[in-house]
């Protein structure tokens, strides 16, 4: 009797039946090494993506990268035109870039704010257009032009700002 | 031996692989975070324009990118003994889930270091304003907080899979030292 209890017993541990359970704690290991891999290679998609289209807003030819488009009223000194961002998605994903553009006086209180906002697919170019309506008065205490510029990217996971503080003689806010 | 085993300090030194694979492992970690950035550090330091690059980078965005290096250096030698130790010993030693438990926080501390740019607390988020001449400076944000937070829930579930695997280790060599016991008992 003794013997045979002895021999279920040794059939039980061959059988391990804690094999499943182990199975099943490898495959979960498996499936946290690929979901880091996947977070490391959509970083380095995103990073990418996003350096890549920043530096070519900004800075592709060493210009400002605001350009202004419109006339003034020589009897008022008011300006009525366009604002335009020229963009360049050059990463591997598809992103959407916000424009801000704030005018500060010299003092460093806001005088006028613009905004815009594109997607881009990847490769693809686009421009960002803004309305631009400033009195006279206004106009004249425009010191300094700060263009803020947000890309997010990689499903708005991801997102970069820069705030590039541009003089008014350059970017053409206050000309 | 007894006393071993009870502690849990078991190294597996009759295994040729396993030993075979924890060496492999200490050198491929040491190689990728011990001699990488040190080779990096003398490499940048060796090379003028680069130097230069890196103190302009520090001293505009503040990002001390040798600091970062040579602490990655120090941690990645830390991750390499651990998964060494860790390849030595059987799942089911508390020594095996510490080492686990261990090289998974330092790891996630690395990569928490290079997203926050030297800066771990700031979970993936990189805020500078450039020190730059003139009467305005620029500044910039880099948000990788998804990432950051995408690595501290993997390196949380990677602890709790090992603690459920050190649990069934355990329970499994329960049950063949049973086995064991009750052959010898019969024999």
């Amino acid at each position: 009797m003794r013997r045979s209890f002895a021999g279920l017993y040794i059939i039980a541990i061959n059988q391990r039946p804690g094999l499943k359970t182990g199975t099943i704690l490898q495959m979960l290991g498996y499936l946290l090494i690929v979901a880091e891999v996947a977070v490391i290679v959509g970083m380095g998609l995103a990073y990418y993506t996003v350096i890549q289209s920043a530096a070519s807003t900004l800075g592709s030819d060493g210009g400002s990268p605001l350009a202004f488009n419109g006339n003034m009223d020589p009897s008022t000194g008011a300006f009525n035109g366009t604002l335009s961002v020229a963009l360049k998605n050059a990463g591997m994903l598809d992103m959407a870039v916000s424009v801000d553009v704030k005018m500060l006086s010299e003092q460093g209180s806001q005088l006028y704010e613009t905004s815009g906002q594109k997607r881009l697919a990847p490769g693809s170019l686009g421009t960002i257009e803004m309305p631009v309506n400033l009195s006279g008065s206004i106009g004249q205490q425009v010191h300094t032009v700060i263009l803020g510029l947000k890309i997010t990217t990689l499903f708005d996971l991801m997102s970069f700002s820069v705030d590039v503080p541009i003089p008014a003689g350059i970017g053409g806010g206050g000309e | 031996m007894a006393s071993i085993l009870k502690t849990g300090l078991w190294f597996v030194t009759h295994n040729p692989i396993k030993i075979l694979k924890a060496v492999l492992s200490f050198f491929l970690y040491a190689l990728l975070l011990v001699v990488l950035p040190w080779a990096l550090i003398n490499w940048a330091q060796g090379n003028p324009q680069i130097s230069g690059m890196l103190d302009m980078v520090r001293s505009t965005a503040g990002i001390d990118v040798i600091s970062i290096a040579t602490t990655i250096m120090i941690l990645g030698l830390l991750v390499s003994v651990a998964v060494l130790i860790k390849g030595l010993t059987d799942r089911w030693s508390v020594l095996n889930l510490s080492c686990e438990v261990a090289s998974t926080l330092l790891h996630l501390t690395i990569v928490l270091l290079v997203l926050g740019a030297g800066e771990i607390g700031s979970l993936g988020v990189i805020s500078r304003t450039l020190q730059v001449s003139g009467p305005s400076q620029p500044s910039f944000m880099l948000d990788m907080r998804f990432a950051a937070l995408a690595f501290v829930a993997i390196a949380g579930l990677n602890i709790v899979l090992a603690f459920a695997r050190f649990y069934q280790a355990r329970s499994e060599r329960k049950r063949s030292i049973g086995g064991i016991v009750q052959n010898l008992l019969h024999l």
